[in-house]
């Protein structure tokens, strides 16, 4: 979902089409309604609950979450910057978009609140959290960082 | 989003906020009410004016903006920020901190939602208008 006019976004973020690599959780899910309403079974918030835990227990490389809204103006800008995430660190970084509308449970479970939240999972724990937009020199510069790899992808490409 | 209108009193349980809730799920499936749609952009335009803040550069995100307000409006009965994860949107848009204008907006002119940005910001272009066309446009092709 790219902004119709992100090309004239000031970020500094090269607009990139949507890229297939940017996946939203994975729709394992049962179809429930988007629990806002608060009368969503308990079971069907557990099954939510281990589908995001499965994903995070299994994933091997650390997992980069966006929480987003739909109609969160600033959340729309993170699209590009997440695709150029997912582009340069391929296999070594797994992306996601998480549409607090549809999964609150989750989004309630790490405390999400101001959107975009931007989060790095490592070994299923939160190592960074960023309430907000960032572009992507910031962004990668702090992936790059929990990573630790040494061979860095392109090393700093400054924006 | 017609329920709140409801006509009968034959039926008082289902106009209960139980039937409300529940039209709160298929918002984002359906146009807003285009009247919400239309307070919500004057709205934005008066109290830009009002604040000395400014559209961000990119109209979409205004228009996103607006758009979210216009649909919590129409589901909620206020204008809840739709920048933000809530844990009960109804008790939220009761409670009324972060209905826009939010307090942060009021008290500190902080805006997350990038809508009413101050002249110092990066993201700030020079309008404090947008027209019902521009916001079409902006949040043409979203779900």
């Amino acid at each position: 979902m790219a902004l119709s006019s992100s090309q004239r976004c000031t970020t500094g973020a090269k607009v990139l089409k949507a890229q297939p690599v940017v996946r939203r959780v994975l729709p394992v899910l049962p179809a429930t309604k988007p629990a806002s309403s608060r009368r969503v079974a308990a079971s069907a918030q557990k099954q939510q609950y281990s589908s995001f835990e499965d994903m995070l227990t299994r994933s091997d490389v650390p997992l980069l979450v966006d929480f987003y809204a739909t109609w969160c103006g600033p959340c729309q800008m993170m699209t590009p910057v997440l695709g150029a995430m997912a582009a340069r660190f391929q296999d070594r970084l797994r992306v996601v978009k998480i549409d607090t509308d549809r999964y609150p449970g989750v989004a309630s479970k790490y405390r999400v609140q101001a959107l975009p939240t931007i989060a790095l999972f490592k070994g299923g724990n939160i190592v960074f959290r960023f309430e907000g937009v960032l572009n992507e020199a910031q962004l990668a510069e702090r992936i790059q960082y929990h990573l630790g790899s040494s061979s860095g992808a392109s090393a700093g490409t400054a924006e | 989003m017609m329920l709140r209108a409801c006509p009968s009193a034959t039926r008082p349980a289902a106009c209960g906020r139980s039937s409300r809730s529940l039209v709160v799920v298929r918002a984002s499936a359906e146009p807003t009410d285009s009247k919400n749609l239309e307070i919500m952009r004057k709205f934005s335009e008066q109290y830009a004016k009002r604040s000395n803040t400014y559209f961000c550069v990119d109209k979409s995100v205004t228009a996103v903006v607006i758009q979210g307000l216009a649909e919590h409006k129409d589901t909620l009965g206020a204008a809840l920020c739709p920048c933000r994860h809530y844990d009960d949107k109804e008790a939220e848009a009761t409670q009324g901190y972060w209905n826009c204008p939010c307090v942060p907006m009021r008290e500190r002119k902080e805006c997350h939602c990038m809508l009413f940005l101050t002249e110092d910001n990066d993201f700030a272009g020079r309008e404090q208008t947008i027209s019902m066309e521009e916001i079409k446009n902006g949040i043409s092709g979203m779900r």
